[in-house]
């Protein structure tokens, strides 16, 4: 297996999905999936399967990591709600 | 009062126990992982050892506390992915909040396991069954976190026997133990299937003629106390066994401390005080966090081949600094022989608050306190060890931040 640590910057599609509130069902929020990315190469990934989505603070600031993979390779993109900004930090194959 | 009989009450105790924890959530993370053989360590390297591995990969005899090489030579195919804790802890306070929506009463044991004290909840909760509960519980599971994720439960009149439960049908099993079914479950099980009994315990009881869990449970009293486990244990032991409830009890914290084995050995001694040094301003941070004092400061080193190295220093005076912590060690250190393999400090003596008597004599270690305080309060801003000592700068790629196993004051 090998494994690249980045610090890319990358451009998301990303879909929104309304599903339940955790404390209250009668509300909806809003789910966020990447769906496509483009690399600074210009490489265009779909996202076949998003894995987990998990928040992580760094003492105030909130990221959003979403580990995805194309089918072959593992990414990891993170999304850093001060900046709005997108970044590829981690892509893995498998073999 | 010691009761003779099992107990007859209704099972009210859940166990849930996530499968081969980390491991399944890396699956479920990384999908082109699923159904394939990993091992998880805290590092990738060739001699780091296994902290948990997938089901593919137990199958084919991979151990947790193996070394990665030696599993190797099992399964060829084995991935070692590295701990990711961040990720493990996002699941843990899932799994928390979806036990908290049926009872008040629940206490997370680890990382990965938690138990749901059903006694005193509404007849329309019981109602409802809590075989039914279980899998509710798994549907939440996967519909929260992902569909790889799975988790056993068991149900049972006392602590110990939902645990047992929750280990009978690996992985995925939802299991009841109570007083109809005891004797025929413990028939199947060895002496160290029972969760507790290691070999130590196994050898202890053998020793005395007892050779299986119906044994043991068919034990006396007196047995069990005077000859097996000469102490109050045995007398425990066997109301666990009957599932009357003995492991109900609060601890307090007694120490806070962290360890860390080193990258390579031979490293130089002033890279081994730096990551000393990481590892205390660590220990500070976690004891001021918790609002915690410590009066004792504990330093040991393994040494190759397996000999330990410790030395500990208490004081009459509390502290709370990670300055006054590392002037500790520090001074202990220098004694410790050379051939180091791991190191970890530990504060002990440990009390609530910090209304500690001022010395007249000593007021740098009150600018200590409040730099400490500084330190912390920029750091929960913007992040841990945005400030730190200078000469750890370089050691956070290695000594970074584990699981702790058996606790779960800092996840």
């Amino acid at each position: 297996m090998h494994e690249e640590i980045l610090n890319e910057s990358i451009d998301v599609i990303v879909r929104y999905r309304s599903i339940p509130s955790k404390n209250d069902k009668l509300f909806l929020r809003q789910r966020c999936y990447p769906v496509r990315f483009r690399r600074q190469n210009g490489q265009e990934i779909s996202v076949s399967e998003l894995g987990l989505s998990y928040p992580v603070r760094e003492g105030r600031s909130l990221k959003y990591i979403f580990d995805v993979t194309d089918g072959h390779d593992d990414y990891r993109l993170e999304f850093n709600t001060d900046s709005l900004a997108w970044l590829l930090t981690r892509r893995a194959d498998n073999d | 009062m010691i009761r003779q009989d099992y107990n007859p009450a209704r099972p009210m105790v859940m166990h849930v126990d996530l499968n081969s924890c980390f491991a399944t959530i890396e699956q479920q993370s990384r999908p082109r992982l699923r159904g394939r053989p990993i091992a998880i360590g805290n590092r990738r390297m060739e001699n780091a050892a296994i902290v948990t591995a997938s089901y593919e990969a137990k199958s084919r005899g991979v151990k947790v506390g193996m070394r990665f090489q030696e599993a190797k030579r099992l399964v060829p195919e084995l991935l070692m992915i590295e701990t990711d804790p961040a990720k493990y802890k996002y699941v843990y306070h899932q799994l928390k909040q979806i036990m908290e929506q049926y009872s008040s009463r629940v206490l997370m044991k680890s990382i990965d396991e938690g138990v749901i004290d059903f006694s005193g909840s509404t007849e329309e909760m019981l109602g409802r069954g809590l075989e039914a509960i279980g899998h509710d519980i798994k549907r939440q599971l996967r519909h929260r976190v992902g569909p790889w994720m799975s988790c056993n439960v068991g149900i049972g009149p006392n602590r110990f026997l939902a645990k047992m439960a929750a280990g009978l049908n690996k992985p995925d099993g939802l299991d009841v133990i109570d007083s109809t079914n005891l004797r025929a479950t413990l028939s199947k099980l060895k002496l160290t299937d029972l969760t507790g009994i290691a070999a130590a315990n196994s050898r202890r009881l053998m020793s005395v003629g007892i050779n299986t869990p119906l044994q043991f449970l068919d034990a006396d009293i007196v047995t069990l106390e005077k000859m097996v486990f000469r102490s109050v244990n045995g007398r425990d032991w066997h109301q666990r066994l009957r599932g009357w409830e003995v492991d109900d009890v609060t601890t307090t914290k007694r120490q806070i401390g962290r360890q860390y084995v080193l990258e390579k050995p031979g490293l130089p001694r002033n890279l081994i005080m730096e990551r000393l040094h990481n590892l205390g301003d660590s220990v500070g941070s976690r004891l001021r966090g918790s609002g915690y004092q410590a009066r004792g400061v504990y330093v040991y080193a393994r040494l190759n081949g397996g000999a330990y190295w410790h030395a500990s220093r208490l004081s009459a005076q509390p502290f709370t600094s990670s300055q006054e912590i590392h002037r500790r060690v520090e001074a202990m250190f220098h004694q410790a022989p050379d051939g180091i393999r791991e190191i970890g400090v530990h504060c002990y003596k440990l009390s609530r608050g910090d209304a500690h008597q001022l010395d007249l004599f000593q007021t740098s270690a009150d600018h200590d306190t409040k730099l400490s305080g500084i330190v912390d309060t920029i750091n929960n801003v913007y992040g841990d060890r945005v400030i730190h000592t200078a000469d750890t700068l370089s050691t956070d790629q290695y000594v970074k931040s584990k699981i702790p196993f058996g606790s779960t004051d800092f996840i």
